[in-house]
C-alpha cells in the first residue's frame, strides 16, 4: 500500500534529516570554537608581546625588537606588508588578516602617540588548520554513523506505530456485511491505535447484532403472517364454491384472492432476501425449464376460465448458476403477475443466452409510471398491487447483481432479468 | 368415479385453518376429524382409524414432529402423513422428512392442492396394497399390464403403457414435461417432439373411442389424467 511507504518513510525521512542538519550544526559550532579558542590564544601572546615592548620603552624610551622572529614592531602603516596595507586601510578596525601563500596575521595596535603596530605572522603556529582535514573527516564520519542510527530509530519507531495501523486498515478495508472481523482487538498494542482497534470492534459487533436482528425479524414477521395469509386465501377458495354469489361479490372476492396472492409473494420473497447469508453462498448450476414448468403448474389456477396460451421457448440443458431458492422467486413473481393481469391472449416464457423474459398481452405499464414502477410504493391507477411486488423483484435483482429491466410493447409487457454469468 | 371417501385427521391448533380444511374435505365427500394439540392429535391417531394425518408443526402440548416421531414408532400400519407448516428451509422440510412425513406443504396453499396431495398419499397406498389403480372409469392392472376404459381393454405399446402409468401414479397431480422425459428417458436430450407424438397416440387409444378425454395437457407444460366422471 502506498500510504504505508510514504508515511513511515515520511517518519525515515524526517529523522535522517535532522540527524543531518544537527550533524552539520554542531560541527559548525564545533569549528567556531576551535578557530575562536585558536585565535584567543595567538592574540594572548602577540597582546603579551606588545604590552612586553610598551613596558621596555616606557622604561627605556627605546622601542625594542620583538622577541618572537614572527612578529614585527611597525611604527606607521607605510611598513605593512603590502599584501595586507589596502585590506588594513579599507577597514581600519580589523585585527587579523590573510595573506597570499598561506600566510595569517595577527596585528596589536599599541596605544602611545603615534600608535604603534605589532604584527605577528602566525602561519606556522596555526593548530586548526593543518588538523582540519582530519577534523572534517572525522565530523563527517559521526554525521554519518549518527544518521545511520538515526535512520533505524525512526524505522524502528515507523515500524511500531504505522504497522499496526496498517493492519488495522487492511482488516477493515476487507470487511463485508457478511464477513464482519470480530476479536481481533486484542492483537493490537496498548496505544492510541488499540483504542481505535477496540472501537472498530465494538462497531462491527454491533453492525453484526444490526443485520442479524433485521433478519430475524423478517424471518419472524414473514412466518407470523403466512398463516392469516393461509386462513384468508382458504376462506377465499371456500368462498368462491358457492354457486350462488353474485357478480359484484364474486369481483370483491377476485379482488381478496389477487391480494392474497401478491401478500404470498411478497412473504416469499422477504423470506428469500432475510436469507441473502446463506443464498450467496449455496450457487449451484440449476436448469431452468423444469423450475419454470413448476411455476406454470403452481400458478395454472390463474388462467382458469381465461383464453390465454402459455408459451414456454427455453432449452432443456439451460443452466444457471444461483440458488434455486432465489431462481424459483424470481420466475414465481414474473409468471405470477403476467398469468394474474392476463386476461386474454398469451404469455411467453423465453430463456436466452442468460436472461429471462416473460411476455404477456396484458395491460401493461402507463408510460409515466413505467421506469418509477421500480421504485417501492409506485402503483399503475387501475392496477391493483403492482408497485410493491416488483419493486422486491427490483431488490432481490440488485442485491444478486441481476439486472431487471420493464418494456412495453406494442401488444403488451416485457419483463427481463439478465443473470450474470458466473 | 366416485372421489374416495378419505377419513382425514386434522391436527392443527389455528381454529380458522382447521375449519376451513374441513370444511373443504367435507365439500369433496371426505370425512374430517379435529385435534388441537399434539398430544390429543397423537391419541386420536392410535385409537382410531385414518386413511390420511394433516399434521401442523406449531402445535401446542406437542409439536407436530413429535408426533410424527412417536406415531411412527407406536402405530400398528403406516399411516400417510401430510406435514402443514409456514416454516419451509431445506432444513425444516430435511427434518419433516427425517421424522417420517410423507409429504410436507407450506402454508398458504391452496385447497384443492391441499387435496390432490391428499388423494396422491392416500392412493399412493393403496397402490401399493392392491396392484390396481382405478381413476375414473379407467382401469391399470400393474401385474398383468393391462388396462381397460369402461370395461373395454386397450391395446398399448410399451411405452404407451409407461407413460400412462407415471401420470396414474402421480394422479391428479400434474406431471411436467420435464419430469415426465425423465423418467422415461432418464438423462438424454429431451426429445420434446417425441414426447407430443407419443401423446397424441395415447390419446388417440385412451382418449377418442370414449366419451371423455381423460389425458389432459396443462398449458402445454406438463399432463395430467382427469376422471372422468366427478
Amino acid at each position: 500500500m502506498k500510504k504505508y511507504h510514504s508515511l513511515s518513510r515520511d517518519i525515515i525521512t524526517r529523522f535522517c534529516l535532522f540527524a543531518v542538519f544537527l550533524s552539520l550544526l554542531f560541527s559548525l559550532f564545533n569549528f567556531a570554537f576551535l578557530y575562536t579558542v585558536e585565535d584567543f590564544f595567538i592574540e594572548r601572546s602577540v597582546k603579551n608581546e606588545a604590552a612586553y615592548l610598551l613596558e621596555q620603552y616606557r622604561s627605556g624610551d627605546n622601542w625594542l625588537a620583538p622577541r618572537k622572529p614572527n612578529m614585527t614592531l611597525h611604527h606607521s602603516v607605510d611598513s605593512f606588508p603590502e599584501e595586507i596595507k589596502g585590506i588594513y586601510q579599507e577597514e581600519p578596525r580589523r585585527k587579523e588578516f590573510f595573506g597570499k601563500q598561506g600566510r595569517h596575521y595577527h596585528m596589536v595596535k599599541i596605544d602611545t602617540s603615534p600608535s604603534k603596530y605589532l604584527i605577528a605572522e602566525v602561519s606556522e603556529q596555526l593548530v586548526v588548520r593543518p588538523l582540519r582535514p582530519f577534523i572534517f573527516i572525522l565530523l563527517s564520519i559521526s554525521t554519518l554513523v549518527l544518521t545511520l542510527i538515526a535512520c533505524f530509530i525512526a524505522y524502528r519507531l515507523s515500524k511500531r506505530t504505522i504497522a499496526p495501523l496498517t493492519k488495522l486498515a487492511d482488516l477493515v478495508a476487507g470487511a463485508s456485511p457478511n464477513k464482519l472481523p470480530a476479536k481481533f482487538a486484542q492483537q493490537y498494542p496498548a496505544n492510541e491505535i488499540g483504542v481505535l482497534a477496540t472501537t472498530i470492534e465494538g462497531s462491527m459487533q454491533r453492525i453484526k447484532d444490526f443485520v442479524s436482528r433485521e433478519q430475524h425479524f423478517t424471518r419472524d414477521v414473514s412466518h407470523e403472517l403466512r398463516t392469516p395469509i393461509a386462513v384468508i386465501k382458504n376462506s377465499g377458495e371456500l368462498l368462491a364454491a358457492d354457486k350462488g354469489l353474485s357478480g359484484g361479490n364474486r369481483e370483491l372476492l377476485a379482488q381478496i384472492e389477487q391480494a392474497c396472492l401478491n401478500m404470498e409473494q411478497t412473504v416469499n420473497t422477504l423470506l428469500s432476501l432475510a436469507r441473502e447469508e446463506s443464498s450467496q453462498t449455496n450457487t449451484e448450476p440449476v436448469r431452468v425449464l423444469p423450475e419454470v414448468e413448476q411455476v406454470v403448474i403452481q400458478h395454472a389456477a390463474l388462467l382458469d376460465g381465461k383464453d390465454v396460451r402459455v408459451n414456454l421457448d427455453i432449452d432443456s440443458d439451460a443452466r444457471v448458476n444461483i440458488h434455486r431458492g432465489t431462481l424459483q422467486i424470481l420466475i414465481s413473481n414474473l409468471v405470477s403477475n403476467a398469468f394474474q393481469y392476463t386476461m386474454a391472449g398469451e404469455v411467453s416464457i423465453r430463456w436466452k443466452h442468460g436472461y429471462l423474459e416473460v411476455f404477456d398481452t396484458g395491460p401493461g405499464l402507463e408510460d409515466d409510471i413505467k421506469d418509477s414502477i421500480l421504485e417501492p410504493m409506485v402503483k399503475g391507477k387501475d392496477s391493483p398491487g403492482f408497485g410493491l411486488g416488483l419493486s422486491i423483484v427490483k431488490r432481490l435483482c440488485e442485491h444478486h447483481g441481476f439486472a431487471l429491466s420493464i418494456e412495453n410493447q406494442a401488444n403488451g409487457m416485457m419483463v427481463r432479468i439478465e443473470f450474470n454469468r458466473a | 368415479m366416485k372421489a374416495l371417501a378419505l377419513h382425514i385427521l386434522i391436527i392443527e391448533d389455528q381454529p380458522a385453518i382447521a375449519r376451513n380444511i374441513g370444511q373443504f374435505l367435507e365439500s369433496r365427500g371426505h370425512v374430517p376429524d379435529f385435534a388441537s394439540d399434539g398430544k390429543q392429535g397423537l391419541a386420536l391417531a392410535l385409537s382410531n382409524h385414518y386413511d390420511l394425518i394433516i399434521l401442523d408443526i406449531m402445535l401446542p402440548k406437542m409439536d407436530g414432529l413429535q408426533v410424527c416421531k412417536h406415531l411412527r414408532q407406536q402405530a400398528k400400519r403406516h399411516i400417510p402423513i401430510l406435514m402443514l407448516t409456514a416454516r419451509d428451509t431445506l432444513g425444516d422440510k430435511v427434518t419433516g422428512f427425517e421424522m417420517g412425513a410423507d409429504d410436507y406443504l407450506t402454508k398458504p396453499f391452496a385447497l384443492e392442492e391441499l387435496e390432490v396431495r391428499c388423494l396422491a398419499l392416500s392412493r399412493r397406498h393403496l397402490l401399493q396394497t392392491e396392484n390396481k389403480i382405478s381413476i375414473g372409469d379407467l382401469v391399470i392392472d400393474r401385474q398383468l399390464q393391462q388396462v381397460r376404459r369402461q370395461g373395454k381393454p386397450l391395446e398399448l405399446s410399451a411405452m404407451h403403457y409407461n407413460i400412462l402409468l407415471i401420470l396414474a401414479e402421480s394422479f391428479p397431480k400434474v406431471v411436467s414435461r420435464t419430469e415426465l422425459c425423465q423418467r422415461m428417458w432418464g438423462d438424454e436430450p429431451t426429445e420434446s417432439d417425441a414426447l407430443r407424438s407419443h401423446i397424441y397416440q395415447l390419446r388417440q387409444i385412451i382418449d377418442k373411442p370414449f366419451g371423455s378425454a381423460m389425458v389432459k395437457t396443462v398449458h402445454g407444460v406438463g399432463f395430467a389424467l382427469v376422471a372422468s366422471q366427478d
